[in-house]
């Protein structure tokens, strides 16, 4: 469609949604142009073939269906979760549990560092090998069994 | 969309506690609701499982619908929700890889009609739907909102959420979109 027609303006006009004055317009275009018509009367065909696709799927017992599961959903409606909602909801529950081992682990090594590292203040201050290893005196059997079990 | 005067009686009916009324809504848009399904999702077995989700959300929330406004509107909302959650299932499923693209099957036939006299009919529903289900999504919805149930433009931009404007312009492309991929159906048909 070249041309003073609005490519949607065929459409609209098929399904009687263009005002007196805009009707009259395509009326007119369709006299004189041809691919118009052409255009216009596909449509028309598949409109056709669409309404035809909507038939009789279900039977008049897909009531009776539908009242079961009404008696006997409210169960089902609780205990089914869409795959979507199901897969949310465990990557949600797997960040909590990683979060929470990373936050636990976090206040778990602060302190233990700060005992490695008194640790080592203590034994170069006052611990029992260093006291051995810096005595000037050979150390006794007493020394060494005291120095392991410092160990 | 004629029967819009009926349905909010037996909305109300519904509403002061008629169950039967429920029933008469659900006998009424029973193939409304499935034709649309079909179009969206193409033809499958889970066809009447769909169109019974559809109904049992109706049922859940039916006592909170305000009967001013208009109940196949609502009722698409609802339909198109479900379809739309379903399609995401779908991608979801492909994605992970737990089923295979699902092809759409005939398992669903018009139990009116003979199966001499449906065959070329028959053909002919299937390559109108396998040709509706390659149109965008968004554009489809408001084109099945206009032929099946003759809604006015303002009637889907109101079902959709959207403007007349988009809903004159969804159902323009989805046309086009369908006429160039039956046009060589239709041409061996001339």
């Amino acid at each position: 469609m070249s041309h003073e027609l609005r490519s949607d303006e065929l459409s609209a006009y098929l399904d009687g949604e263009l005002d007196g004055k805009r009707r009259q317009a395509v009326e007119s275009h369709l006299e004189a142009c041809s691919a118009c018509r052409t255009t216009l009367s596909e449509f028309q065909r598949q409109s056709a073939s669409l309404k035809n696709t909507k038939g009789s799927y279900l039977a008049e017992s897909f009531v009776m269906r539908v009242r079961a599961r009404i008696r006997s959903g409210s169960d089902e409606q609780v205990s089914w979760i869409p795959a979507e909602r199901l897969a949310r909801r465990t990557v949600f529950a797997l960040a909590i549990v990683v979060a929470v081992a990373v936050g636990s682990f976090w206040e778990q090594s602060e302190p233990a560092s700060g005992i490695v590292e008194g640790y080592y203040q203590v034994a170069q201050q006052d611990s029992v090998l260093n006291r051995l290893l810096n005595a000037e005196t050979a150390p006794t059997k007493e020394d060494l069994l005291l120095a392991v079990m410092a160990k | 969309m004629q029967r819009t005067a009926d349905d909010l009686e037996l909305v109300r009916a519904f509403q002061s506690g008629n169950e039967a009324a429920f029933d008469e809504l659900v006998r009424r848009y029973r193939n409304a609701v499935a034709a649309f399904v079909i179009a969206t999702l193409g033809r499958s077995s889970e066809v009447e499982d769909l169109s019974q989700e559809v109904f049992l959300r109706v049922h859940q929330a039916l006592p909170r619908f305000k009967p001013d406004g208009s109940f196949p509107a609502w009722l698409y909302r609802i339909t198109i929700n479900l379809c739309r959650d379903e399609i995401r299932k779908k991608r979801l499923r492909r994605f992970f890889s737990l089923d295979d693209m699902e092809p759409s099957t005939s398992v669903f036939r018009d139990p009116s009609q003979s199966s001499d006299s449906a065959t070329m009919e028959h053909e002919q529903q299937e390559v109108i739907l396998g040709a509706l289900e390659q149109v965008n999504e968004k554009y489809r919805t408001a084109l099945i909102l206009r032929e099946y149930e003759d809604m006015s433009y303002e009637e889907i931009a109101s079902t959709l959420g959207i403007s007349e404007q988009a809903v004159k312009s969804r159902i323009f492309r989805a046309r086009e979109h369908l006429r160039e991929l039956l046009k060589d159906y239709y041409k061996e048909r001339i």
